[in-house]
């Protein structure tokens, strides 16, 4: 019986070379199938750059999948890049759980022919082609150090919940961050304490932003640069009565967190999240076709929202993040 | 046929009940062939009979936990059927069991009581009128413990007069005694006697089945004798003699011829000095020669299987020597005594000598695997080399090495287990009852082969309860009773009515164990209490340093947070509790709460009008549908719980996850009512703990003071027991994964309104901390035991350990590694408590 | 032919004709199912979980459980990682992980065999332990810098072939367990232990010894697993492997190992796990996630087993039936 079952197994792997080898990078004539491949699939946020994406394959036209896993790890993440690649995308757009981790089957992926993209969260450079970020990451990092210096009037102890430990876009914000914070003499007051990780789940952001606040009486603020930390966050606090004792600010849907933003305890430094899906379905298109190869100066036109150029690294930058105030609150749709 | 409900009042010409040409076979072997007797009322009929004779098969055919092959019960001259002892219990029978069916979990009372509590007007157990009655008749029987005494921490005599109060309680028409005397003391049996008189005098038909000629004599009107499965006669017990009756037991033509033998001179091979084995106090002395077979006779019990378990190496003696060849040797498992070169060839052939699932060779081989393998390769034709003389030579009927030992008959399957033995070349051989269940013709084979044996030198020990089998084969018989030698005798000198004497008769001066030992037991109370002491010391442990170094542990905040994670916690603990105590576990209570909080959190995001109880019911709903399924696959699939909630596990976080397409509900897609349900504070206590302690109260009560509570315990504590009693064990666990669905599905609710944004992953891996907090808490995963009060601390003491790690800023991620450990440590101490009390207990006895 | 067929068991059969029918649907109805490229990866991910169900098959045909496998996996892969982050070189890193494994499976079997504690609730604790000790070492980090060999083997085929490297330790110990547990005589004492513990203490095998000794094995199959893993992903975490135990224990399950001890044979593990594989990943390719993949997996666990407990009283009664209807006239 073993012996049965293991020549029909060796006779499929023999057979492999007949049915597929490893394929050179063709250019496309026309439009491919794009595998979109979120960190987590309960992210709402991820579907809101579906919906942009999904507005530029109708105007570009090709064929547009999402698939996400249910845990947020690597190895979850890897399953579905051998599926995308085994239904023969043309083109892998990934947000990374885990920059290192997820780069040897991407390069095995690109040995299938396949081309990858990263966005939201970069993977290893050398694993994809281009990265489209939603802001720059230090302009971001920036922009969240000085709301929280501006929230805490410049001096104190201050926090950062973070999504997961692993999270690229999260380590390399936090990077910057305490790169600012160690060479910038207008930062020198301000302490960084802890940094927490809210796992992506309300119910562990909720308790962390406790025991942050207990674990350190003299915390002045908490900076949660993870979509769905900031409002969990404030919700903990609001519970605790300590909304306004202890200032939030970071990245967050403007939709979730437009309560506080209204009574002022919170700050929120976002983007237009559909552009995202948009600029990022364009750029896998124009990759595909070659019109683009992630060189540095590369440009092309991405729809709607103009003429984009590649930066270091390949990086492809969506544009300026900004700070949403009460005023400009209704401009967010998410 | 139905159980007649109503039965006629006074009629002296029927008889209460009785049987009428009943035939019970057991898929082969005929217990009981066309037997009829009956009770009278204010009357004791005796059963005499040997071991095996039926009496047992008898006593369980009017308790209702067999049914007639043929023939019938018959009450007030009227045929009925009992499908299950509850039957009989209806019917007005009561039994006292030889092998009770007891809680050890539950107190003395509800073991006096199960399935016939007092119930108060509302509905739940009458404490005081239980107790009450539990003390009246506790008092009948002589025996001086507080009814609320955990049965468990009896003693065996002890335990027996609860068994005897059980049936007394049930004021029955009818009471059936087996072997009620077998444990207790003189004294002991002295008030049982005055219970019977009383009884005869009310009226009560009373059957009584013993062993002791004394007791029988003085308690019974009538005696009727079994004689393999036949009754040989029922005659009043004033015109029958001892001499008599025991000639009537056993006297039957000897028609199976012995092998002749002689005495054998050579040295002696085994030597008992002094030996003392677990469950007495008496020393015995015996030995064996080398080519001699000795036989030991006595009744079932007497001790002689606990001797042949501590030569074989099972157990330890107590004190005392065991020499082999002149030479002392210390057994520590039953591997020592087989390289010593002893053999034992256990009584009870499917529990201990052959594995039902192997063939014939495999099972006859087992004891030689090493001899029949070449490098470690089992070599089938070795195998066959080494027994397969031994099967020849006890001329075994079988149709290939490989057929399954399920197949063979119960006397061929004896001959397999007789040739695993022979195999390892023993030279001391213990046989125990060796042709128990046998058919006439292999026992004969048998019988030859031993004789045959011992000729060739073996020194042969012989336990057997069929008198003819031990006179005929044995060269010496020793008779034990209740743990000591009574008597030895040579092959001339026995006779069987010596023999049976011997193993009966009463000594004048019974010391039996009297003495309450009121000091040990508030020793085990107070170590049974030493859990939820633990547990508030651990936490104390934790509390206190973590406060000197950051007070805030004590801030309103802090304690609010932390109260509402214990509450939330809780609700899920008790419902994993009430699963673990009828002896089964919910793993797929995480994804139950998660299911029940997406459905109710997208519900309330639909349609807000619904509010918070239309929330709270769409939850509930969900908890019950799912622990519904669970139920079934467990009692209807009769899958254990473990693969089957494994499986619902994946089922319902699936759905949940198909379901919820990726979608979140946030919090302001549902009314904010919804949202405060969990966080309002009422007088400063947040509305989720006092919704907690509700659901706490609430089921204390069901636990405690409902029979239904009781009998969830009884479940898990002894499910044999439960069914001889007729608790319906299927619908009671149905309603314990019901429950626990429930509470699941509130744990939900919860859930979705404290942590306001929720999708299908919440609540993801929770079911091993709600495992863990009933496990510290005391939950035994063998099921019977539990308290909510250990599961609320047990809840309690996770959650303080983690938060005063957090407070201490070590990370959060270590914390799983503490958990870890005291996951481990609660059920080590568990296990040595346990220990503890059992040592204490057999030397109690 | 015939004798081969005989042979089979009923449940192994089961599992044949399902493996044919799920993957003929996926040759037929799933485009890229039946390319090298899909297999190849199915097999490689599938590297650990195939390690894992061996000694797990034993431990539960003693009638033993280990919940704490996929935490050993993760703490021998943290040592490991740390070991070669401390340069010491492969030869000396790989077996002291192995080392590493066995000791923590002891500390399972002395709880376990020589405590008698039930199994269940001491892996509970140690798969919190163990994977907790993962985190004290190494925090949230990883360690990816890696030899690289042992990359090279993570990533590559067998040259010449489409046959992972990582499922090699698999293919090499599956016959080795196989051939143990049918032909020797440990094998035999492991089936006695778990069909009937009594009968085999009283037949002198040494129960407690053979029960710790699996879970000392246990133990360093889930070390092979670590290393294997942590080659795969190039990466060596704390948290690699969550969950993994649920897998594992649903396929040997479903293998027709029974719970109560004494039966099943590693052909149907092994049938179960190509089941599963292609399960999953059919219906990967379907854009079905893995939480609701598992829903599928659960429902043929339970179907399975119900099929099992009814199937035979359903066939007595069906084919009962015509000559019902003829009585009935």
């Amino acid at each position: 019986m073993k012996l049965f079952k293991q020549v029909l197994l060796a006779g499929i792997f023999a057979s492999g070379p007949l049915i597929g080898s490893a394929l050179a990078q063709e250019c496309a004539k026309e439009p491919v199938t794009v595998g979109f491949l979120p960190k987590l699939d309960t992210d709402p946020y991820f579907q809101v750059a579906k919906t942009g994406a999904e507005e530029a394959q109708k105007e570009i036209g090709g064929t547009l999948i999402q698939v996400a896993p249910s845990q947020g790890t690597a190895e979850a993440q890897i399953e579905f890049i051998n599926s995308l690649v085994s239904q023969k995308v043309g083109v892998i757009a990934i947000s990374g759980n885990d920059a290192n981790a997820v780069a040897p089957a991407l390069k095995r992926a690109a040995k299938q022919g396949v081309r990858v993209i990263s966005y939201d969260s970069d993977v290893a450079a050398g694993a994809r082609s281009i990265f489209v970020n939603q802001a720059k990451g230090d302009s971001l990092a920036e922009m969240m150090l000085q709301s929280a210096y501006d929230l805490t009037g410049g001096k104190g102890e201050f926090a950062i919940l973070s999504s997961t430990p692993t999270a690229t876009n999260q380590n390399t914000w936090i990077e910057f961050i305490k790169a600012k914070l160690a060479s910038d003499p207008k930062f020198a007051e301000l302490k960084l304490a802890q940094v927490a990780y809210g796992e992506e789940s309300e119910q562990v952001n909720q308790q962390q932003a406790l025991a942050l606040v207990q674990a350190f009486p003299d915390l002045k603020a908490i900076i949660v640069p993870a979509g769905i930390g900031l409002p969990a966050a404030a919700r903990a606090l609001e519970e605790a009565g300590l909304t306004g004792k202890v200032k939030l600010t970071g990245l967050a849907p403007a939709t979730l967190i437009s309560k506080y933003i209204k009574n002022g305890s919170a700050q929120d430094i976002w983007w237009n999240v559909s552009d995202l899906g948009y600029l990022t379905y364009q750029a896998a298109q124009a990759l595909a076709q070659c019109k683009i190869e992630g060189k540095e100066g590369d440009k092309f036109t991405a729809g709607r929202l103009g003429e984009y150029t590649i930066g270091a690294g390949g990086e492809l930058i969506l544009g300026p993040a900004k700070i949403v105030t009460p005023a400009n609150l209704a401009e967010f749709k998410f | 046929m139905n159980i007649l409900q109503n039965v006629a009042a006074d009629s002296d010409s029927t008889a209460p009940i009785g049987l009428s040409k009943v035939v019970k076979a057991f898929s082969g072997t005929v217990a009981l062939k066309d037997t009829s007797f009956d009770l009278r009322r204010g009357e004791v009929l005796a059963l005499l009979g040997e071991n095996g004779a039926g009496k047992s098969t008898c006593v369980k055919l009017l308790a209702g936990v067999y049914q007639p092959t043929h023939g019938s019960v018959e009450i007030d001259g009227a045929s009925v059927v009992f499908a299950s002892p509850a039957d009989a219990q209806k019917a007005g029978i009561a039994v006292m069991h030889q092998h009770p069916g007891l809680f050890p979990d539950l107190s003395i009372a509800e073991n006096i009581f199960l399935g016939h509590m007092p119930l108060n007007s509302a509905g739940l157990i009458d404490l005081e009128a239980m107790h009450a009655q539990a003390k009246a008749v506790l008092d009948t029987v002589g025996l001086e413990a507080s009814a609320t005494t955990k049965l468990g921490l009896l003693r065996t005599s002890e335990q027996q007069l609860v068994e005897i109060a059980r049936a007394l309680s049930l004021k029955a028409r009818v009471l059936i005694m087996d072997e009620p005397t077998a444990a207790l003391s003189q004294r002991e049996v002295e008030r049982l006697f005055k219970v019977v008189e009383d009884l005869r005098k009310h009226g009560v038909a009373m059957m009584f089945v013993g062993h002791r000629m004394d007791e029988i004599f003085r308690i019974a009107d009538r005696i009727a004798v079994l004689r393999d499965g036949q009754m040989v006669g029922v005659e009043p017990a004033s015109s029958l003699s001892r001499e008599r009756a025991i000639h009537m037991m056993v006297g039957r033509e000897i028609t199976m011829l012995y092998p002749q033998r002689e005495a054998s001179l050579l040295p002696v091979a085994l030597e008992l000095r002094k030996l003392v084995v677990d469950g007495t106090d008496s020393e015995i002395d015996l030995h064996v020669r080398k080519g001699e077979i000795l036989g030991i006779g006595g009744l079932v019990g007497s001790g002689r299987t606990e001797i042949a378990r501590a030569i074989f190496g099972v157990d330890r003696p107590r004190s005392g020597q065991i020499l082999v060849d002149g030479k002392p040797v210390e057994f520590r498992s039953p591997r020592d005594a087989m390289e010593a070169g002893i053999a034992y060839v256990s009584e009870d052939r499917m529990g201990q000598s052959l594995v039902m699932d192997f063939a014939i060779l495999d099972n006859a081989a087992l004891t030689v695997l090493t001899k029949a393998s070449r490098n470690g390769i089992y070599r089938p034709q070795r195998a066959i080399d080494i027994v397969g003389d031994e099967l020849k030579r006890m001329k075994l009927r079988f149709k290939g090495y490989d057929q399954p030992i399920k197949q063979l008959s119960g006397g061929n399957q004896q001959k397999v287990v007789i040739s695993k033995w022979l195999a390892t070349k023993p030279s001391i051989l213990i046989l125990d009852e060796p042709t128990q269940g046998i058919d006439v013709n292999t026992k004969a084979e048998i019988h030859a082969m031993i004789a045959d044996l011992a000729t060739q030198g073996m020194a042969i020990i012989l336990i057997s309860s069929e008198l003819p089998e031990l006179l005929g084969m044995s060269d010496r018989i020793v008779v034990l009773r209740e743990g000591e030698k009574t008597a030895e005798f040579s092959r001339a000198e026995a006779t069987q009515q010596l023999v049976l004497k011997a193993a009966t008769h009463e000594l004048e001066n019974r010391t039996g164990a009297d003495a309450g030992d009121a000091g040990q037991r508030s020793g085990w109370s107070r170590m049974l209490e030493h859990r939820e002491f633990g547990l508030v010391a651990a936490m104390a442990a934790v509390v206190i340093p973590v406060a000197l170094v950051n007070p805030r542990i004590f801030s309103s905040a802090n304690i609010t947070a932390v109260s509402m994670d214990v509450a939330l916690l809780m609700v899920a603990a008790l419902g994993q509790m009430l699963v673990m105590i009828t002896r089964n576990i919910d793993l797929s209570v995480a994804a139950i709460i998660g299911l029940a909080a997406y459905a109710s959190a997208s519900t309330l995001s639909a349609f807000p009008e619904l509010g918070v109880a239309g929330g709270l019911a769409v939850a509930c709903c969900v908890g019950i549908a799912a622990g519904l399924v669970n139920g079934s696959i467990v009692t209807l699939g009769r899958i254990p719980a473990i693969v089957a909630t494994l499986g619902t596990l994946s089922i319902y976080r699936g759905f949940n996850s198909l379901w919820a397409a990726g979608d979140q509900v946030s919090a302001d897609e549902v009314p904010q009512a919804w949202l405060d349900m969990t966080g309002y504070k009422i007088a400063g206590i947040p509305l989720i703990v006092v919704i907690t302690l509700v659901i706490l109260v609430l089921s204390a009560f069901l636990l405690k003071r409902t029979a239904l509570g009781r009998e969830l315990f009884a479940t898990g504590s002894n499910p044999d027991g439960a069914d001889m009693i007729g608790i319906p064990q299927k619908r009671r666990v149905m309603l314990a994964f019901t429950l626990a669905g429930l509470l699941a599905g509130i744990c939900g609710a919860l859930w979705a309104s404290r942590y306001a944004t929720v999708d299908a992953r919440v609540a993801s891996g929770f079911e091993l901390t709600v495992i863990a907090a009933a496990v510290v808490g005391g939950v035994a995963i063998r099921g019977g035991a539990g308290t909510l009060l250990g599961v609320a601390l047990g809840a309690m003491t996770l959650l303080v350990i983690k938060n005063g790690l957090t407070l201490v800023r070590v990370d959060p991620l270590w914390l799983q590694g503490v958990y870890g450990l005291v996951i481990l440590l609660a059920i080590g101490i568990d296990a040595l408590v346990t220990r503890r009390a059992a040592h204490a207990q057999q030397r109690a006895r | 032919m015939t004798n081969f067929i005989r042979r089979l068991e009923f449940w192994d059969m089961l599992l044949l004709a399902a493996s044919i029918a799920v993957i003929g649907y996926g040759i037929v109805f799933v485009p890229n199912f039946f390319s090298a490229f899909n297999l190849s990866q199915l097999a490689a991910s599938a590297s650990e979980k195939a390690l894992l169900v061996l000694p797990m098959a034993l431990l539960i045909i003693v009638r033993e459980i280990d919940l704490s496998v996929a935490s050993i996996l993760a703490l021998t892969s943290v040592l490991f990682g740390l070991m070669i982050e401390a340069s010491v070189p492969l030869g000396l890193a790989l077996p002291f992980t192995l080392l590493a494994g066995g000791i923590l499976g002891a500390f399972n079997g002395y709880f376990v065999a020589y405590l008698g504690l039930p199994s269940l609730v001491v892996t509970l604790g140690t798969m919190a332990m163990y994977r907790g000790i993962g985190y004290i070492l190494l925090g949230t980090g990883s360690i990816n810098i890696l030899p690289d060999s042992l990359v090279n083997f993570g990533i590559d085929n067998v040259p010449g072939t489409s046959i992972p490297q990582t499922i090699l330790p698999f293919l090499i110990l599956a016959p080795v367990f196989a051939i143990v547990l049918q032909k020797t005589s440990t094998g035999k004492r492991i089936y006695a232990l778990g069909g009937n513990p009594l009968a085999a203490l009283y037949s002198g095998i040494a129960v407690k010894r053979i029960t710790a000794a699996l879970f000392v094995l246990t133990g360093i199959i889930c070390a092979i697993a670590g290393i294997v893993y942590t080659a795969r992903l190039a990466n060596a975490r704390a948290n690699n492997a969550l969950g993994m135990e649920l897998d594992v224990i649903t396929i040997v399950l479903l293998g027709g190992v029974s719970v109560f001890g004494g039966k099943g044979k590693l052909t149907g593990v092994l049938l179960a796990l190509v089941l599963l594989s292609v399960i999953r990943n059919l219906l990967a390719l379907n854009q079905i996630g893995g939480d609701a993949q598992g829903m599928v997996i659960g429902l043929l666990l339970i179907g399975s087993l119900l099929f099992g407990n009814y199937s035979k009283p359903l066939l007595d009664w069906f084919i009962a039936l015509p000559h019902q209807r003829k009585s009935n006239g």
